[in-house]
């Protein structure tokens, strides 16, 4: 192992454990907010709700809050593929680099289909 | 949902995420039977809330092992390949399941698992150190602290390993399921990986695996926020808490145990 690997995995850890944080925090903050201030809204599904938020219909804060926190937790482990492939660029790994792509790549088809 | 509601389904998720951790498996083993039959939460809901609970206890637990080099990146990353295809398959034909056809695999499998728990005999030991080893650039090494020594291994019989993680991607898709208990005992005894490195690169691989399974009950719209942010947050304590406990408590008599909660659920979930 050289400095380069140590340097790979602390990025890797830092991604997992930043989106963890940051998913959870706001899941707390959307339970919080939705216990204080239910909205009227009966949507379930986080993409209808982080979509009408961001058209400007705001019904429930604590349900954007929530939904963009799960939303947040699902990417968190794609965006942790596309670290190690910047790290594997970067060391010149071309084998991984490939490997690392190719599971990007079938994340992203999939992203895509889930919101057509 | 009620402020009740949603404390319920944060203490059941507490609640499978210490079981679950003390009993070395993921929480969804816990979790989908808590939903289903305590909550009578729909199937296809309780495994989109269980892959969500996985993501954010894979995440936690590969954050620490990474930095503690137990994981090998390259050989995760190298299998994620291919259980992010298991998964994919896994999610889709999920999708076209009924809640029942997909109550009565789960049911099927948590009485396999209760079998495979109930036959375990204990963990085995991790290959002895061997400086005369190649390093290749899916070979491994790590500081074992616990012996104080540094342990050297090498990958054998990848393809093997790859078609075990296939079916274990599948399983995380189409249940919910992290898919460990398939891929630990095949990367320790098939492919020669130290439990201990085989147990943090396979809960390093089930984040990518779980996320894959996660985006496609998302677009089929079985991901309620409501459940599964409550779930995901108590499974994540519990599971944390679970580690801490784990120092203190013996594993055996609660494994014997659960082997017989896991059957009489299974049981109850056959009969729904």
């Amino acid at each position: 192992m050289n400095d380069r690997h140590h340097v790979a995995e602390r990025w890797i850890s830092r991604t997992l454990r930043t989106g963890v944080i940051v998913s959870a925090g706001l899941m707390i903050v959307g339970i919080a907010v939705e216990s204080l201030d239910p909205g009227s809204s009966r949507v379930t599904e986080p993409l209808a709700i982080v979509g009408s938020a961001l058209s400007g219909d705001v019904d429930s804060p604590g349900l954007a809050a929530l939904s963009i926190g799960i939303l947040t937790l699902m990417l968190t482990p794609v965006i942790r593929v596309f670290a190690a492939g910047v790290t594997f660029v970067l060391e010149k790994d071309r084998k991984y680099s490939l490997i690392a792509a190719a599971i990007l790549a079938m994340f992203v088809l999939e992203i895509l289909f889930s919101l057509n | 949902m009620s402020p009740e509601s949603t404390l319920i389904i944060m203490l059941g998720g507490a609640f499978a995420g210490v079981l679950g951790s003390l009993l070395g498996l993921g929480g969804g083993i816990v979790l989908i039977p808590s939903l289903v039959l305590v909550l009578d939460i729909p199937m296809h809901q309780a495994i989109a809330t269980s892959i969500v609970a996985v993501i954010a206890t894979s995440s936690a637990g590969a954050a620490m092992n990474v930095e503690r080099r137990t994981v090998n990146i390259r050989l995760g990353m190298t299998l994620e390949t291919v259980t992010v295809l298991g998964a994919l398959g896994g999610g889709l034909t999920a999708s076209v399941l009924s809640g029942t056809a997909l109550t009565r695999i789960f049911a099927v499998l948590l009485i396999i698992l209760a079998g495979v728990m109930g036959l375990n005999t204990g963990s085995r030991n991790a290959i002895p150190s061997d400086e005369s080893l190649e390093e290749s650039s899916l070979s491994g090494k790590y500081h074992d602290e616990a012996t104080g020594e540094t342990v050297q291994y090498r990958v054998r019989r990848l393809p093997g390993m790859m078609a075990v993680s296939l079916f274990a991607g599948n399983i995380s898709g189409l249940l919910g399921l992290g898919g460990g208990i398939f891929k630990v005992p095949a990367m320790h005894l098939l492919s020669g990986v130290p439990l201990k490195a085989a147990t943090a690169t396979s809960n390093f691989m089930i984040g990518v695996t779980a996320a894959a399974g996660a985006f496609v009950y998302l677009a089929e719209g079985h991901l309620n926020v409501h459940i599964a942010a409550p779930a995901a947050l108590g499974v994540l304590g519990g599971s944390m808490l679970g580690v801490r406990l784990s120092r203190f408590l013996q594993a055996t008599a609660l494994r014997r145990m659960f082997v017989v909660v896991m059957i009489a659920a299974a049981i109850q979930l056959l009969m729904r």
